[in-house]
């Protein structure tokens, strides 16, 4: 008998981890996304060391070499080979993309659903220091950031992670608190306090998933624009030394309409456009993947 | 015997969606003569709201279409009129009010600004005098101190209030056809029982039809003349209201009329439920009574074919294979 | 049945919330009783108060004074920890079967939660668990991994009986449990919620502003009016001698699903609408809209009390006659 059957299958695959894994797979456009996105990871954090190439010999004999057979991405104004530049600069790129956007995930959620959950007084309080921080310009406060570290510290990419996440987290913060107020007088919340769950329970099982959706697609925006932050303070010599966002600007430096050399400026930027355009279907099919309402 | 002043034929409304073509509206015939209240009830997705945007030219678009059949307003077909000559006809030979007053209020406008600008469109009117003539039926659908109050923002009234500046601004241009689509639905009983009082009183001071589409079988019995039951956007039985409830003659409409508790009731009867749901209109055409997987008088006649929609008594029509007094 | 059997009583609940504009005075001084095994139906239109009591009695909503005791124990300032097992007896069903389920949770989860939090069946067992009581409220347990959006009003107006029903409690508080559903479908709902209290004798507190739906379903019915109760009588008597001009009033507002009754039957006009919840009232609050009102009912406030046996009304009307 069906209801017999049913009965004795185990209660299994139902997470909502396990769900949305399952309705991921099927959505090609995100898993392309995503293993595009791991290609791009494993070439710049593999290759380099595969090959053991280097990004700091300089070779002036060799400067300004378009790519051949020899140099496939070619040298820059030093003579520096560009493939292992591109790929290094990729890792850090990439690192503080993601490093930054955790930190500014994880500070602002856990930020912003305590303000929202508690509400009142406390929530008044912390969105007014939210406010205050946003009220200082956050060049200012990368740059207070960036200088507490010692000089010895300096290119090193640590205290830009910090930074940047330390600016970041305003918006995540601001947005998980507006869902979480709207969440926590929607009447499941209300049915899970009555049958007893705690405010722990109420947050981790009832709102955090349900603002997650939202959480991602923010995400996905914040790695671009970290990495994108990140080459600017690169620019004003805050930044670090080697990285997607320094070789387009070292690149737009050289780039010109004479000895064009547009593969200073091209390669790097094709990386960062692939990157780029990965993670927002990613972050898409993620968003969709988290919501057991899309059919899929 | 004239032309009746609305007379729909035969309508077929479609919504292309992604999960396919959903016949929403299909096969629905009626007329609506002057004066009168004519009642369209049923459950939600009957097509009683889709049947009254497809009148009024409101179908959300891309998606929704007129796939077939003739709406005949005063000798005029508005199937395929232009959406500027629609737009003559909406709000003036036939207004509209719906379930939620404020959603059809720009809560931006004072309602004087809303009303008058009716009036000065429609009826070419100067702004002062159709600023009187709203102050004048907003005194007359009950708005007290209708000159100050004129000067509100919507969300200043309340559902009462809202639901009847809605109603004034309906009769802004005297129309002849009133769609009333869930007007009480959002409000209280003695509103609702206010609201319903002042309708009655405007269609015998002004003669103008109403359409009232309700899923509440105690408005109808209390507002209208004649009530047509739809489900699975078909019209499954048609009666002046006192035939209807006295001797409903299809099985759904007899079932709907058991499965509500009464104010008046005596003792303590079971409900009768329907059990199971309505088809999904996407999965049409049906070539079985619609009805019949919910029907506990179900037979093979009405899995044979769809029953038509046919006469049988003056002024009855009903879609159902059995005979009338079969149904019990 | 004796009062002394009372499983849930209320007594003198106030419940008044600070807005921009004032204090809104939501409940204002209400006191019932609920006898084991009965359905007290509480109606009255919208901002009545009605759906604050039953959040106050699950403490959704902070109690501003007045006291709630369940089988004698009070309710009132109990922390959590002492509050959480009382809480098993006491359940909820909501209103709105869309909002009321976590759309990111199966619904296996979702009614075993309460289960869980109270550690009432074992891990092993829970599953088998939530298949008995899907069947008991009719729905089919081998959908038990599905998400609420797959299921229709009905059905999942069922799933929020079925998690009020995991911990076997003794009262359920019914929030406009049908409001949001088909006439057909309501009817569903309705039998259903008759039968289960007939099986497993559960004592409901019925809020609906549908008064055919309250008297179908109970046996005593309060009437509510902006935070107070008006009228408080056995079902009978409350709709067919009913003492309050507004018990009356909304009752004869109610339309009745039959043309020749409908045609005979007198309406008694109701004007204006209820007062603001943040106005101060003095006298009676339904005197603004009484057809009845005198000179007293502008300076004294109506007590709740026994005009009949059994049938109390705060209304001063009795007494001028």
């Amino acid at each position: 008998m069906a209801r017999a059957a049913a009965t004795l299958a185990p209660e299994k695959g139902t997470s909502l981890w396990a769900d949305a894994w399952r309705r991921l797979k099927r959505n090609r456009l995100a898993l392309g996304g995503a293993v595009l996105l791991g290609l791009v990871a494993v070439v710049c954090f593999v290759v380099p060391v595969v090959l053991g190439l280097d990004s700091e010999t300089t070779d002036p004999a060799n400067s300004f070499h378009p790519p051949d057979a020899h140099y496939p991405f070619g040298t820059d104004n030093v003579g520096r080979d560009y493939l292992a530049r591109v790929l290094v600069g990729g890792q850090t790129s990439l690192l503080i993309g993601v490093a930054a956007t955790l930190a500014s995930v994880l500070i602002g959620v856990f930020y912003g659903s305590l303000a929202g959950y508690y509400g009142g007084k406390v929530d008044e309080v912390m969105m007014r220091i939210v406010d205050f921080l946003y009220a200082i310009p956050y060049m200012f406060l990368v740059i207070l950031i960036t200088l507490q570290f010692s000089k010895e510290a300096r290119g090193n990419p640590l205290p830009i992670f910090f930074a940047l996440g330390m600016v970041q987290w305003l918006t995540m913060a601001r947005i998980v608190r507006g869902e979480v107020l709207t969440l926590k007088n929607r009447e499941f919340v209300l049915a899970a306090r009555t049958v007893g769950a705690g405010d722990l329970r109420i947050i981790f099982r009832h709102i955090l998933p349900n603002i997650l959706g939202v959480v991602v697609v923010y995400a996905t925006l914040t790695v671009p624009a970290v990495i994108i932050l990140e080459s600017f303070l690169s620019f004003l010599g805050l930044g670090v030394k080697l990285s997607w966002g320094v070789l387009v600007s070292e690149g737009v430096g050289v780039v010109n309409p004479i000895e064009s050399h547009a593969w200073l400026l091209l390669l790097p930027s094709l990386f960062l456009a692939l990157t780029l355009f990965s993670l927002n279907f990613l972050g898409d099919g993620l968003r969709d993947a988290l919501d057991p309402r899309t059919r899929r | 015997m004239s032309a009746p002043l609305l007379d729909v034929r035969d309508l077929r409304t479609q919504f292309v969606t992604e999960e396919g073509l959903v016949r929403a509206v299909d096969g629905v015939s009626f007329p609506v003569d002057e004066g009168e209240i004519v009642g369209l009830v049923g459950e939600s997705g009957c097509g009683k709201s889709v049947t009254n945007l497809s009148i009024l030219g409101l179908l959300p678009q891309p998606q929704g279409r007129i796939a077939g059949g003739s709406i005949r307003f005063e000798d005029r077909e508005l199937v395929g009129l232009s959406e500027r000559e629609l737009r003559k006809i909406r709000g003036n030979a036939i207004a509209m009010i719906f379930q939620d007053p404020m959603t059809s209020l720009n809560p931006y406008l004072r309602v004087e600004e809303q009303l008058a600008e009716v009036g000065q469109l429609h009826l070419g009117l100067s702004r002062p005098q159709a600023v009187a003539r709203a102050v004048d039926l907003l005194d007359r659908v009950g708005i007290p101190d209708a000159v100050e109050r004129i000067k509100s923002y919507p969300h200043e009234f309340s559902g009462g209030m809202r639901q009847r500046a809605m109603i004034a601004m309906a009769l802004l241009c005297d129309p002849e056809l009133l769609i009333a689509d869930e007007p009480t639905t959002a409000l209280d009983v003695t509103i609702q029982a206010q609201i319903l009082e002042l309708l009655k009183e405007l269609r015998d001071e002004r003669g103008m039809a109403i359409i009232l589409v309700t899923h509440d079988l105690g408005v109808v019995a209390g507002m209208c003349d004649r009530v047509m039951v739809m489900y699975a956007g078909r019209i499954v039985e048609e009666a002046s209201t006192v035939d209807l409830y006295a001797t409903p003659t299809h099985p759904y409409t007899k079932a709907l009329l058991e499965s509500v508790p009464r104010l008046d009731e005596r003792g303590h009867a079971r409900l009768r439920s329907i059990e199971g749901l309505p088809p999904r209109l996407d999965r049409g055409p049906f070539d079985a009574c619609t009805f019949a997987p919910r029907c506990g008088l179900v037979r093979d006649a009405c899995l044979a074919g769809e029953p038509a929609l046919q006469a049988f008594a003056e002024g009855r029509r009903r879609r159902c294979v059995l005979a009338p007094e079969e149904v019990v | 049945m004796s009062v002394s059997e009372a499983i849930l009583e209320v007594d003198a609940l106030r419940v008044h919330f600070h807005v921009p504009r004032g204090v809104v005075r939501a409940v204002d001084g209400v006191s019932l009783a609920l006898r084991k095994g009965e359905t007290l139906g509480l109606v009255g239109e919208s901002g009545c108060g009605k759906s604050t009591v039953a959040r106050a009695i699950v403490a959704l909503v902070p109690t501003t004074s007045g006291d709630i005791r369940f089988r004698g124990e009070s309710l009132i300032g109990l922390s959590r920890g002492r509050m959480r097992p009382l809480r098993r007896h006491l359940q909820m069903v909501f209103q709105d079967p869309y909002a009321s389920l976590n759309p990111r949770m199966t619904i296996a989860s979702t009614i075993a939660e309460p289960m869980r939090i109270h550690a009432t069946v074992a891990p092993g067992d829970l599953d088998e668990r939530v298949c008995e009581i899907m069947e008991l409220v009719g729905l089919d347990p081998s959908m038990r991994r599905r998400y609420p959006h797959e299921f229709s009003g009905g059905q999942r107006q069922r799933i929020g009986l079925a998690r009020a029903l995991a911990l076997e409690p003794d009262v359920i508080l019914l929030d406009e449990p049908v409001s949001a559903l088909d006439v057909s479908v309501q009817a569903q709902v309705l039998n259903l919620l008759e039968d289960l209290k007939a099986r497993l004798g559960l004592t409901y507190l019925l809020i609906a502003h549908h008064l055919a739906v309250v008297r179908h379903m109970s046996e005593r019915v309060a009437v509510m009016y902006l935070g107070r109760i008006v009228e408080l009588a056995d079902r009978e008597p409350l709709y067919t001698e009913p003492i309050h001009p507004y018990t009356e009033a909304l009752m004869s507002a109610i339309p009745v699903p039959d043309p020749v009754v409908e045609a005979e039957r007198k309406r008694i006009p109701i004007e204006g609408e209820v007062p603001s919840p943040t106005a101060t009232i003095t006298g009676c609050p339904f005197r603004s809209r009484c057809p009845q009102a005198f000179e007293r009912c502008e300076v004294e406030a109506p007590e709740l009390e026994e005009h009949r046996p059994g049938h109390l009304a705060a209304c001063h009307l009795p007494d001028a006659d």
